[in-house]
């Protein structure tokens, strides 16, 4: 039985990712009231919106029609309609980014993009974390691709769950290779462990994949720091 | 649509929808003046609904534009809907009986709901009752409601679907989404004003028109520095209901810096009311919030009134705009008016009318001779060496409540008797003695290096030093000052025995028949004394003093 301690987030948001995205944002350089953050962000179910309060209060946000909120049914899109931010419902993320998308390019890029997985009402089946890692380099695909010039940077957080289930590193990077970019020679399969399970190894490969998908995409990766609460495990990556 | 999005009801159907023309027919869609009394229908239905908690989102750059209400009351079954939301025009009557959260019920007349209908295309009703684990959701096309202005339904079914639900089993939600709202009103939404005067709501941004209003009428606490109010007004037992706009919590609309002037408990035969009258000490803004809000069931019931005191009592109320309040119905059948904006004559209701006409009108009178008494206040005030920090303190401690550009101190008040020997320590004593201040009065002689007027704000002393050199008068004629002193003799028809002049010192007889005259008092000592001087070497001097006060007393 997973862990997943219940003040996670609040945890999360006070110790990883409020201060890691204001000092990443401090390296993207300077922000004026005129300089707009666009946030994208799972939206948990609860509804608490925790972190968009926190992002509005440290300065991060100065309006809440610039914050994307995720989710993907109907009616958790009807119930985040009078948190005051734009409302985004096509499926969950995970399969959206990888299955489907073009349906939402339109809306890149994002500055700070918090994609916490563990919000999601997940269900615990084989194949989980491939599929969060596989739609997080749809994210970067998506970032670079949309990008306006000159190329402007971002941070994103990943949290997911680290259950009793290896990560299947090889069917994955198989499939993060078969996403083609031009003078990407791509991930080496032997450079990762074909199954990741203890939790050490997993958050290290998961730290190793993220900073890879940052470069092959062409960013350089300002730095990244990670943190576990209980089974949760959540990773701040900057991006320019 | 994705799979998700598109869960498959377990479910489908059709709601009949009736409706009671005897009620319906006497609507048009103009009945509900604005969209946002529209939606004031809502806020009460979930009110009702023994809602706590009511969410507003304006989702006005989706396609298409809608609007979303959502709470957290008990919800509907397709039993509910058929019987109750879709029953169009059914009265329930009113009813002094409290619900298990303390409150009375709001909704009469069966219509909240259909008044959202001229203002979107759709309406969407999502809801989950309490003890349930299904979600019924049932949408109406509002076009078959009503053909041009009118409300004209025939034969009408709205489907519906069943789903399985996603919340807990004990819990209650009702969503109302309001599809397709009409260009007109997005265009009202979204209105910006590019001079942004608080003067009047017309003068705000669409939005914050919306939420104004929405505020004014809703029954929401007081914000949460109104603690005075809150406890006033608190009924013991009731749970208060919260309301979110686009995630900011709404309180009732208070002025800023608003102090009660006077709050109480009255009964009109059967209806029991508190209020409170109050005033910011300025014109309140918006001026649509000036007069007293009535609340009925703790909703406001139109816009604040003046209960038309002016053109009643055919007076002039000059300070009437500084005044506002609430007046909250505790008790008693007060019929209201079908679109709610006002209530219908009976004898108690005409009973209230009259008590607060005289209400408004007696405190208009306190603040005319407050605003009278702050003048003459600052007039002596401003007569002191640096009189700004001095007049700052005051005013922080409200002992002068009005800014000098609310009293018109640059004109002169002509119809004003103007004392001839101001006497202005006596004058800040009684003022100062009146506003809970205890005065101590200073004879030593005190230096210009010691303050004239000195104020202990903690220990709510002021000490006036009489013979500080700011209170002395002085009077400047032909580029010369003289002291000015006070003291009676007899007087004889002549400006001699107004005025005697030694030295500097010019001492002014304050009975004398000349300061009688309809003449500013300070213009008058300047010409006695310019007059004196004038003369005072010529051989004539005692027939030239003769002939001016002549003079002086047949052209004033």
């Amino acid at each position: 039985m997973s862990n997943v301690p219940v003040d996670y987030r609040s945890q999360l948001l006070s110790g990883l990712w409020i201060p890691n995205i204001l000092k990443f944002s401090d390296m993207l350089g300077p922000r004026t009231g005129n300089k707009h953050y666009k946030v994208l962000s799972l939206a948990s179910t609860d509804n608490e919106h925790l972190e968009v309060r926190n992002l509005v209060q440290n300065g991060l946000v100065f309006k809440k029609k610039d914050i994307h909120l995720w989710t993907y049914t109907h009616l958790k899109a009807l119930r985040l309609v009078d948190s005051g931010c734009r409302v985004m419902a096509p499926s969950r993320y995970e399969n959206t980014l990888t299955q489907n998308p073009q349906s939402v390019e339109a809306e890149f890029p994002f500055q700070i993009i918090n994609l916490d997985f563990v919000s999601q009402d997940m269900s615990l089946e084989s194949g989980r974390a491939e599929r969060e890692i596989e739609s997080i380099e749809a994210t970067f695909r998506l970032q670079s691709e949309n990008a306006q010039k000159p190329h402007c940077g971002f941070s994103i957080a990943y949290t997911t769950l680290l259950d009793s289930l290896p990560i299947n590193c090889y069917d994955l990077i198989q499939r993060l290779n078969s996403h083609h970019r031009d003078g990407w020679s791509g991930i080496l399969t032997k450079d990762f462990p074909p199954d990741a399970l203890p939790s050490a190894v997993k958050t290290e490969t998961i730290q190793r994949l993220l900073t890879v998908m940052a470069v092959k995409y062409g960013y350089h990766v300002l730095g990244f720091e990670g943190l576990l609460v209980g089974d949760v495990y959540s990773i701040v990556v900057g991006a320019k | 649509m994705s799979a998700e999005q598109s869960a498959k009801p377990i479910e489908t159907g059709e709601i009949e929808v009736q409706v009671s023309r005897d009620i319906v027919s006497h609507l048009s869609f103009g009945i509900y003046k604005n969209f946002a009394r529209a939606i004031r229908e809502l806020i009460s239905n979930s009110y009702d609904a023994r809602a706590t908690e009511i969410r507003i989102g304006l989702d006005l750059e989706s396609n298409p534009p809608r609007v979303v209400v959502r709470d957290n009351g008990v919800g509907m079954d397709k039993n509910d809907m058929e019987n109750r939301l879709f029953r169009l025009g059914n009265v329930t009557p009113f009813t002094d009986n409290l619900d298990d959260l303390g409150r009375k019920r709001i909704g009469q007349f069966g219509i909240g709901f259909l008044s959202t209908f001229p203002y979107c295309e759709r309406v969407v009703v999502t809801s989950k009752k309490e003890k349930e684990d299904t979600i019924i959701e049932v949408s109406a096309e509002t076009s078959a409601f009503f053909q041009g202005e009118t409300f004209n339904v025939t034969d009408y079914k709205a489907p519906f679907s069943k789903y399985n639900s996603d919340l807990p089993i004990e819990k209650g939600e009702t969503i109302v989404t309001l599809e397709s709202i009409k260009p007109h009103i997005v265009k009202q939404l979204q209105r910006t004003r590019s001079q942004r005067s608080k003067a009047s709501i017309e003068s705000f941004d669409g939005y914050e028109k919306f939420k104004w209003t929405i505020a004014q009428f809703a029954p929401i606490s007081f914000p949460p520095d109104r603690t005075d109010l809150r406890e006033y007004f608190e009924v013991k037992g009731r749970t208060p209901l919260r309301v979110w706009l686009d995630g900011e919590e709404l309180f009732r609309n208070v002025p800023a810096d608003a102090e009660i002037l006077q709050k109480g408990e009255q009964s009109f035969d059967n209806i029991d009311v508190k209020y409170v009258i109050m005033t910011p000490n300025k014109p309140v803004q918006p001026e649509e919030a000036r007069g007293l809000q009535i609340r009925v069931c703790d909703v406001g019931i139109g816009l604040p009134t003046d209960f038309d005191v002016i053109k009643l009592r055919s007076r002039n109320l000059g300070r009437l705009y500084y005044l506002c309040g609430e007046v909250q119905i505790l008790k008693g059948i007060v019929p209201v008016k079908i679109d709610r904006d006002s209530l219908s004559w009976t004898e108690s209701v005409e009973k209230m009318e009259i008590f607060f006409r005289d209400q408004l009108t007696k405190l208009n009178e306190v603040l005319e001779k407050e605003a009278i008494t702050d003048k003459a206040v600052r007039s002596e005030i401003e007569k002191l060496q640096d009189p700004e920090p001095l007049l700052e303190e005051l005013e922080s401690l409200q002992l002068i409540r009005y800014p000098k550009s609310r009293l018109r101190m640059k004109k002169t008040a002509k119809h004003t008797k103007q004392r001839v020997q101001p006497e202005p320590a006596k004058t800040l004593e009684s003022v100062f003695k009146n506003r809970g201040f205890e005065v101590i009065a200073d004879d030593d002689v005190a230096s210009a290096d010691t303050l004239a007027i000195e104020v202990r704000a903690n220990e709510k002393q002021v000490i006036i030093r009489e013979n500080h050199p700011s209170f002395k008068e002085y009077v400047t004629v032909l580029n010369e000052s003289f002291e000015v002193n006070y003291e009676d003799w007899k007087a004889t028809p002549s400006l001699d025995s107004a005025c005697k002049i030694q030295g500097t010192k010019v001492t002014f007889n304050p009975n004398h028949p000349v300061f009688q005259l309809n003449l500013d008092v300070e213009v008058l000592k300047k010409l006695i004394v310019g007059v004196i001087i004038t003369v005072d070497k010529n051989p004539r001097r005692s027939e030239l003093c003769d002939q001016f006060y002549r003079l002086l007393m047949d052209m004033f």
